[in-house]
């Protein structure tokens, strides 16, 4: 299949082409025959990747908790607590405006797993 | 459709309305006319980029008549900047169309952000062809309307449910990026949805929308920048109501088509290929229409239980598959015998040419078909295409909106993506939705596909969703049709139903 795609590419780059004079009223109609790729990825693009195996369950959830951990920490100060300031200025809204619920302690820091905590009590 | 044309002295904007925003004001609301020639020569070359980016608006009045209820709507048409969330520079200059309903309370009026895909893709085709104020009438699949297709009053229409904004992605439409950036800095998974946060928050703190109950309803590609544009805006505190799915690639690691990657089998594609074999009396039984649900459960369980640990062990030991398989998947698919002997992995390029020799079936609608063998070809795209190009500068001149640059229907982004998302090679968009769900549990979720769309299989969708786990928040929905469901005039009007009663469910009415 991948040489199915050659000739489609050949087309995409003269429609492209074409496509780059401004001002033309008339709208090119070649340009509009090409399909559309989606979804598409570029030939090589997967050729040496590693087809990524679904997760769901429990592997998911790790995923989403490394995701939000992964920004938190992005934000936290070097001992891993984040003060609604910081959590302000690095554009975590989210946890700048529920900061007080998150803070239970009410230390003015927090940690991720008080975060994580957060969104447990909230599911 | 009744156009006044009226300068519309303000916009009555108020200050922001705090509560979670930054501290600093919005810049004062984007100046408004009733008319305007933007003189600016907009481009979609991967290093193009403005220095000068105007957000100048062309803001007329009209009224749609939905169920015999007038609705006067505002249609504003123009560039946004959409600035950075931390440092509030501009990034990319954004073409949008907003409808909104007049004299609507902005905290009760929901607000729905609409794009398409690609990536690379304008929003063309969800703008004049869904659920906006007007409409191209397409009669898909019919072939035989003349063409350019007419422009009609849209009696589906979503505006009497929520205000609705158009968007282009960076280096599409008429939306490029700004200095110092070149559209292609926003030409990847992450950077584009980014991209699209910062139009998103721009748009909402410019238009005092802060209260509205806030959507996403992203088509095809359009579907994993969902995602992860969802968890992006949600870890802002921009908290949305609901994300709606169209025809969604939501795990480019799910599709077999997606690379040409032959290690992936083809599962997804096998219910669609039975929906397109009995649309053509192929499939043994054609089931018709009104039963083609109970059809489709046979199918999948078909392609899950049966057709996909063959097509394993087919491309693990090369094991050919036993006889009573390829004679369900010839009596379901309509595709005959001697195709699944020499190929069990049988990819929608394959099925499109071979189900019935000498005709081509399109791919984002397989029900649309033209002579000829070659599957670079897609007859269901040509038939809509010139169409939708010619259509959309008439429509936007209609809503004073005039420039003389090149609308770029699609770019050519996505010969240069970055797809690297999260550690994977290609994105797999289901974690982040899981994030914005975690973020957010309330977060609703509906797919929508169509059972005759062989680039975005609605089984594929069920099954990357499914990922999920039991969640009553996320709905998948079927309809007759292709990848672009809402151009099946049946399918459209079932499809406003469903979504009216998924609305009123986000709104918790």
């Amino acid at each position: 299949m991948a040489t199915d795609r050659r000739h489609f590419l050949r087309l995409l780059v003269a429609t492209s082409l074409l496509a780059l004079p401004p001002g033309a009223g008339a709208q090119n109609k070649a340009a509009y025959e090409v399909p559309m790729l989606d979804p598409w990825v570029a030939p090589g693009t997967l050729e040496k990747a590693v087809i990524a195996p679904p997760t769901d369950g429990e592997a998911l959830r790790q995923q989403v908790r490394a995701k939000l951990k992964r920004r938190f920490d992005a934000a936290a100060g070097p001992d891993g607590t984040l003060t609604a300031a910081q959590a302000r200025s690095a554009g975590l809204g989210a946890i700048a405006d529920r900061f007080d619920a998150i803070d239970r302690a009410g230390r003015g820091v927090v940690r991720f797993e008080d975060y994580e905590r957060f969104l447990e009590l909230r599911r | 459709m009744r156009v006044r044309l009226l300068a519309v002295l303000a916009f009555v904007l108020a200050a922001c309305g705090g509560g979670g925003g930054g501290s600093d004001s919005p810049p004062p609301p984007p100046p408004a006319q009733a008319s305007f020639t933007d003189s600016q020569v907009y481009s979609s070359a991967p290093a193009a980029s403005l220095s000068a980016p105007n957000e100048i608006t062309a803001v007329t009045q009209h009224r749609l008549t939905l169920d015999g209820r007038a609705l006067d709507y505002t249609a504003t048409a123009g560039h946004l900047t959409a600035r950075d969330l931390g440092t509030g520079a501009a990034r990319a200059s954004f073409f949008y169309v907003a409808y909104t309903l007049n004299a609507a309370a902005p905290a009760t009026r929901p607000v729905t952000f609409f794009y398409n895909g690609g990536p690379g893709s304008a929003t063309v085709w969800l703008h004049i062809g869904s659920f906006g104020p007007r409409r191209l009438a397409t009669a898909v699949p019919a072939t035989n309307q003349p063409t350019p297709f007419a422009m009609v009053e849209n009696t589906e229409s979503l505006l009497d449910l929520t205000d609705l904004v158009f968007v282009d992605a960076v280096g599409s439409g008429y939306s490029q990026a700004v200095a110092p950036n070149a559209n292609n800095a926003f030409w990847g998974v992450d950077d584009d949805a980014t991209v699209f946060r910062d139009f998103v928050m721009t748009y909402v703190a410019r238009n005092n929308r802060g209260e509205s109950p806030r959507f996403l309803y992203g088509e095809s590609y359009g579907g994993p920048r969902t995602a992860v544009l969802a968890d992006l805006l949600e870890a802002a505190g921009s908290r949305l109501h609901g994300v709606v799915l169209q025809s969604p690639a939501m795990n480019y690691n799910s599709n077999c088509d997606i690379g040409s990657t032959p290690t992936i089998p083809c599962t997804g594609f096998i219910p669609s290929y039975g929906a397109s074999g009995a649309w053509f009396n192929r499939s043994n039984p054609s089931p018709p229409a009104a039963q083609i649900d109970a059809f489709m459960g046979e199918a999948r369980s078909l392609a899950l239980n049966r057709y996909e640990p063959a097509v394993r062990a087919n491309l693990t030991n090369i094991t050919q598959p036993d006889a009573v398989l390829v004679n369900d998947l010839v009596s379901v698919t309509g595709l005959v015998e001697t195709h699944w002997r020499s190929r069990l992995n049988i990819g929608p390029g394959y099925y499109r040419v071979n189900l019935i020799p000498g005709t081509l079936l399109g791919r984002y609608d397989t029900r649309i078909t033209a002579p000829g063998g070659n599957a670079d070809s897609d007859p269901s795209s040509n038939l809509i295409g010139s169409s939708f190009a010619t259509r959309l500068p008439e429509y936007l001149a209609s809503l004073g909106y005039t420039n003389p640059s090149t609308y770029t229907l699609l770019s050519n982004a996505i010969q240069t993506w970055r797809w690297r998302h999260e550690g994977n090679a290609v994105p797999d968009t289901i974690p982040d939705l899981a994030a914005a769900i975690a973020q957010n549990p309330r977060l609703k979720v509906l797919a929508v596909n169509g059972y005759h769309d062989v680039a975005t299989p609605f089984f594929t969708t069920e099954v990357d969703l499914a990922r999920l786990g039991a969640n009553p928040n996320v709905t998948v929905r079927n309809y007759m049709g292709g990848h672009m469901t809402y151009l099946d005039d049946a399918s459209r009007v079932r499809m406003k139903a469903d979504l009216a009663a998924w609305y009123r469910s986000a709104l918790g009415n």
